[in-house]
């Protein structure tokens, strides 16, 4: 499964503020994607180093985003939603000349709209337009000449336009809304921002089940495999996200997410963004736990491996392996059945400490997902 | 007596007249704990060895960490340093507390308002001064009666204060909004200064805040 995880912004370890020394920093950290997130910066005094920053992007495999303006009118008066309009055309274009993969943005106020299909059909008009101009940026052929060292620009598909779940009742973007209009406008994908979805839905991400539930959602409806993510750790309030927090103090756990990418991702391309406090550092934890749920499904295939290796040699087929394990499982039930019947007599003489042996690790419940407990904190990664 | 139990660490220039020092100054004189984390060797901000900042050993046991928006242009160290420390602030619990002024040169606050933009998830209270609203809202193009309310709600900052009128103070926060009279003529960062000492002992809610912010403004 192809997984890119990255902070949303320069790391805030790193010495220099640059979007190429941040990059430095991020292939240093084993992290592989980025989301610019300086939208009020887009100057052309800046545009030097988005040049920097597309050639090592195009030259490695670091991937570049970019995230529009945070200040998003979109459903407001003509006057709000052109200011609006004027600053996502800025970062269309240094969404090209980063090379970024992914341009994202927010909506913003219902404003006049009501929640419904009019509303959805209004944001999809706009998301089109968008498209198509981010369309025209990226394939003007006259440029191709201009542009030759920049090759990324010819030979790249362009950005494709994420839009942001929200977190907020009173903002558009609930999952449903997103996915109706990724749906209608090609060239869109949705922004599953996992911190919004918790907090709109008062809490809901919380088991490895939830996730599998909104992905199959999406996949259903959307239809693509292709995801971009953000992930944050939230304070929430009556369906409203109050503030971000770093992953370790939110009730958003990141551990059910990399169990389920582990377990059931393999259909996936996904890119998660890291846009918590600790931007790098959550991100390194996060690559952590995904990496912990790899490993200990691949202890369990392993185990399982082995089991019907053993049960081969032995000359048993599945069937048999299975067969026998049920009764030796059966068996072990009515024995800790009599001893529990036995216990009220063997309390009144109590056995030997020698005599107590510890559960075989091999009879723990063979399928069951391990949860990751923070015992000491002891994968922290500062 | 219990006002000195909150304890506030400052991030500013070593000679002191920032908004960062007005604070720590204003708050030690309410009984704060207080500390000024500054170039120690009289080079400047510009030129400060920021690996040399333990700022674990600064912010532990400390309520807030005080900086200033400014201080990001006063050169790469001093930005370096502005930003981590509020990543340790992060990390050892303490809260960040913006304050977001007009620089020397006001053309310079586009460049400001953006980095402090970048770390908007780090900051915990973002006060910005008058004149800074009505340039920002310029910036943002939002009426500058909107402009608190605004930003806390696209940037989620917990409290976004600031004064709306010379004698008005008007904080949005996580669970509503509150607008407090100051009833003697004090400072944007006396008030400040004031509020913070507050506000770790005016209890839960919106009646907490509220409370602390009318405390805030009251002649001593």
């Amino acid at each position: 499964m192809p997984l890119k995880l990255g902070p949303a912004g320069v790391p805030l370890s790193c010495k220099g503020r640059t979007i190429v020394e941040g990059m430095d920093d991020i292939t240093t950290l084993g992290l592989d994607a980025m989301e610019i997130q300086t939208v009020r910066s887009i100057q052309p005094k800046n545009f030097d180093q988005y040049w920097q920053a597309g050639i090592l992007s195009w030259n490695s495999d670091l991937e570049m985003n970019m995230h529009g303006p945070y200040y998003a009118e979109l459903l407001g008066a003509r006057r709000q939603r052109n200011r609006t309009l004027t600053k996502m055309e800025a970062s269309m274009q240094a969404g090209k000349i980063v090379n970024a993969r992914h341009l994202v943005y927010h909506v913003g106020p219902y404003g006049e709209y009501e929640p419904g299909t009019e509303t959805n059909e209004q944001v999809a008009n706009i998301f089109a337009g968008v498209v198509d101009r981010v369309n025209q940026i990226w394939g003007d052929a006259s440029e191709e000449e201009d542009y030759a060292a920049f090759p990324w620009v010819h030979e790249a598909e362009p950005s494709l336009v994420g839009i942001e779940t929200s977190g907020r009742q009173d903002l558009w973007g609930t999952v449903e809304e997103v996915i109706e209009v990724c749906n209608h406008v090609e060239g869109t994908v949705p922004v599953l921002n996992m911190a919004h979805i918790h907090a709109r839905g008062h809490g809901r991400m919380r088991t490895s089940e939830d996730y599998s539930e909104l992905f199959d959602q999406v996949r259903k409806k959307f239809g693509g495999k292709k995801f971009y993510c953000h992930f944050a750790g939230i304070e929430h309030r009556m369906g409203n996200a109050l503030h971000y927090t770093q992953i370790k103090k939110s009730d958003l756990k990141f551990e059910p997410f990399a169990e389920y990418l582990a377990e059931e991702g393999d259909w996936l391309d996904i890119t998660i963004i890291s846009d918590s406090p600790l931007l790098e550092h959550d991100a390194m934890y996060m690559l952590q736990h995904y990496d912990k749920a790899r490993q200990r499904l691949l202890e369990i295939k392993a185990r399982d491996e082995r089991r019907m290796k053993l049960a081969v040699e032995a000359g048993m087929s599945p069937e048999e392996l299975a067969e026998l394990e049920k009764e030796v499982a059966e068996s072990r039930d009515s024995e800790k059945s009599e001893d529990a019947v036995e216990e009220p007599a063997a309390k009144k003489k109590p056995k030997p400490a020698a005599k107590k042996k510890p559960k075989p690790a091999a009879k723990k419940k063979a399928k069951a997902m391990m949860s990751f407990d923070d015992e000491g904190d002891d994968d922290d990664p500062f | 007596m219990t006002e000195a139990t909150v304890r506030l660490v400052g991030f500013g220039r070593p000679e002191g007249g920032d908004t960062p020092s007005q604070v720590l100054s204003q708050a030690a004189n309410r009984g704060a704990s207080t500390r000024l984390v500054t170039d120690s060797d009289g080079s400047g901000l510009d030129h400060i060895n920021q690996g040399a900042i333990d700022w674990r050993e600064y912010l532990e046991a400390t309520h807030w960490l005080i900086i200033s928006a400014s201080t990001s242009l006063a050169g790469d160290s001093a930005r370096s340093a502005w930003g981590a420390s509020m990543a340790f602030a992060e990390l050892e619990g303490s809260k960040t507390v913006m304050i977001v002024d007009m620089p020397e040169d006001p053309e310079s606050l586009d460049e400001t308002w953006g980095n402090t933009i970048e770390r908007i998830r780090q900051v915990h209270v973002l006060f910005i001064t008058r004149d800074a609203i009505t340039k920002i809202s310029q910036l943002e193009g939002v009426p500058e009666h909107n402009l608190l309310q605004e930003i806390r709600h696209r940037g989620l900052v917990p409290h976004v204060c600031g004064f709306i009128e010379p004698n008005l103070v008007q904080v949005e926060h996580s669970l509503g909004s509150t607008k407090a009279t100051i009833e003697s003529p004090i400072s944007e960062m006396s008030w400040l200064a004031r509020f913070l000492c507050e506000l770790p002992l005016a209890g839960p809610g919106p009646d907490g805040v509220k409370s602390a912010a009318e405390s805030a403004g009251i002649a001593d």
